[in-house]
């Protein structure tokens, strides 16, 4: 059973080759990185000072805060729906489940190609700003990156606690990209959902919301509030394990395969 | 046909979509072992729903699907192990060349992969292998297809209009193709199509289903007899009062023109008798011949009946 799902993991990964999905992590994870090299280039006026404690920790930071409210929803809700057509616009869905693969060896191997993008987007983008960072200390010393230790630790927290933070979302926008056929309906839910959760960021229940869990992750100060990464971390694995359930139980016993 | 062991038998099947809106009404299919099952009927009769429900595509209560004695969607992975199928167009990744699709379902399949070589060999693409199957013709798509289909050398293969679109030569292509597996092969092949012309050709059984009902099945034999008995003779004659005055008591007749009758008649000795009726009741014949003979004229029959 365990080679079998392995092998039909492997297939997925098959089926991703040559799709774009490798070109839209690499081209997302060096968006942020390549805007704020010209940006750091650009206004060193107001910049520098904010790099001379800790230049490195700044610079993560510098760099993560877009990733973790925007980039990495968006690149979440662009992947799962790519990763998904690919089996709608060749209409394979009914090969697929016409092959002699139990319903959860279907759900889980897609579903773990994914939860591989979204590590290797992740991996990749780390590794674009150490590239970012310098690059722009040969260019501009004055910023003093090469001068200090790189804060390998800081940066792998902060990979690792956003990326928990995401985890529930991508579930549900797999859910959503498997229930419709119009790549247009997940795309759009997704956007609508993420948005909802930055215009409703003050409300007191908002810790219920997964859409706001990856921003919350970078942007609370854990070490003012450490009570509060406990909450989160609760928080993220429920509704990972929830919207797990609830998607694969609802895809199970949906009435039409695709 | 009944003394045959089924691969395939249906009981009583039902299906909708929506409460009221039943699109297969009690059909009882019955493919016999080492068949080519020829499944007839006109778009929107319900063949594909039919093959879609036999291959757990769709969720069904109706626990009257048995697969090789086995219950679907119960014994689901069991059947489909020993299943292979093709339904409505040809699935495949077009952004992957044609041996890389083969290696993708290979592993659902669990087949060797000595196995992608032997299946490109059958079904002729073995020079097309490397190229990506979005440059494929339509033909050739076809045929990947049923390499797919054949990857785990499957008892049963389930096809949905196979020849769909293709071009005399590949239809052709395809038929041979089909009749080799079944032939040498030994399996059995339920095949739906609207192609009157091609089941003829290439089945041993056929059912016709029309409007989600099952309206003939049996033996192409059994259904050649069934033309018999339900063909026409159109006639024409100076009289068509006179003509309808002698022969209404024995045979069903039907005006068509100021000239012309159809007769309804059971076997080819009848075609004289009538003659001799009306020459001898004083009609003048200028023309007899006989309707009906062939599948697709009998098709129409049966479907309009």
């Amino acid at each position: 059973m365990k080679t079998k799902f392995f092998a039909n993991t492997t297939a997925e990964f098959i089926k991703a080759k040559r799709s774009f999905a490798m070109w839209l992590t690499i081209l997302a994870a060096l968006f942020m990185p390549a805007i704020n090299v010209v940006i750091l280039l650009e206004r060193p006026d107001i910049l520098l000072v904010k790099f001379e404690q800790t230049p490195w920790l700044t610079f993560f930071r510098f760099n993560w805060k877009n990733v973790a409210a925007v980039i990495l929803p968006m690149y979440i809700i662009l992947i799962t729906n790519l990763i998904v057509q690919i089996e709608f616009r060749n209409n394979t869905w009914k090969q697929v489940y016409a092959s002699p693969r139990s319903f959860a060896d279907i759900f889980f191997s897609k579903l773990v190609v994914i939860q591989m993008l979204v590590p290797v987007y992740i991996l990749c983008f780390d590794g674009f700003v150490m590239l970012a960072g310098l690059l722009v200390h040969s260019l501009n010393p004055a910023y003093r990156l090469m001068a200090s230790s790189i804060d390998w630790s800081s940066l792998l927290l902060i990979s690792c606690r956003v990326y928990l933070g995401c985890l529930a979302v991508s579930v549900i926008q797999y859910w959503l990209s498997l229930r419709f056929r119009n790549f247009v309906i997940p795309l759009g839910l997704g956007l609508g959902l993420w948005i909802t959760g930055i215009v409703l960021m003050d409300w007191d229940k908002i810790i219920y919301y997964p859409y706001v869990y990856s921003a919350f992750m970078f942007f609370i100060d854990f070490d003012k509030e450490p009570q509060q990464l406990v909450v989160l971390t609760i928080s993220s694995v429920t509704a990972l394990v929830l919207s797990i359930g609830i998607a694969y139980y609802d895809i199970k016993y949906r009435p039409e395969r695709p | 046909m009944e003394m045959e062991q089924a691969v395939i038998e249906t009981d009583h099947l039902d299906y909708a979509f929506q409460k009221g809106d039943r699109i297969l009404n009690d059909i009882n299919l019955r493919v016999p072992q080492g068949s080519v099952y020829g499944f007839l009927g006109p778009n929107g009769a319900g063949k594909t729903t039919t093959l879609r429900l036999l291959l757990g595509l769709l969720r069904s209560e109706n626990p009257g699907i048995h697969i090789f004695g086995n219950q679907m969607p119960g014994n689901r992975i069991d059947i489909l192990r020993r299943t292979g199928s093709l339904i409505e167009q040809p699935s495949l990744y077009l952004h992957l060349t044609g041996r890389e699709n083969l290696d993708v379902f290979r592993r659902a399949y669990e087949c060797p992969a000595t196995r992608v070589e032997e299946v490109l060999r059958i079904t002729g693409l073995s020079d097309a292998a490397h190229k990506k199957t979005k440059a494929y013709s339509l033909g050739m798509k076809q045929r990947l297809a049923i390499a797919i289909a054949l990857l785990h050398d499957p008892e049963l293969l389930i096809m949905d209009e196979p020849t769909n679109g293709l071009d005399p030569n590949g239809i052709i292509e395809i038929r041979e193709l089909i009749r080799d597996l079944n032939r040498h092969q030994g399996k059995t092949v339920l095949v739906s199509s609207h192609l009157l012309a091609e089941v003829e050709k290439l089945a041993t059984h056929v059912g016709i289903i029309h409007q989600g009902k099952l309206l003939f099945q049996g033996t192409l034999a059994e259904l050649q007899s069934f033309q018999h008995r339900h063909s026409f003779l159109e006639i024409e004659v100076d009289n068509v009062v006179r003509t309808e005055q002698i022969l209404s008591g024995r045979f069903p007749v039907f005006i068509r023109g100021d000239s012309t009758v159809h007769v309804g008649h059971s076997k080819p000795a009848e075609a004289a008798l009538i003659n001799h009726m009306l020459v001898g009741g004083g009609v003048g014949v200028s023309r007899l011949c006989v309707m009906g003979n062939d599948l697709e004229r009998l098709f129409l029959d049966i479907i309009s009946a």
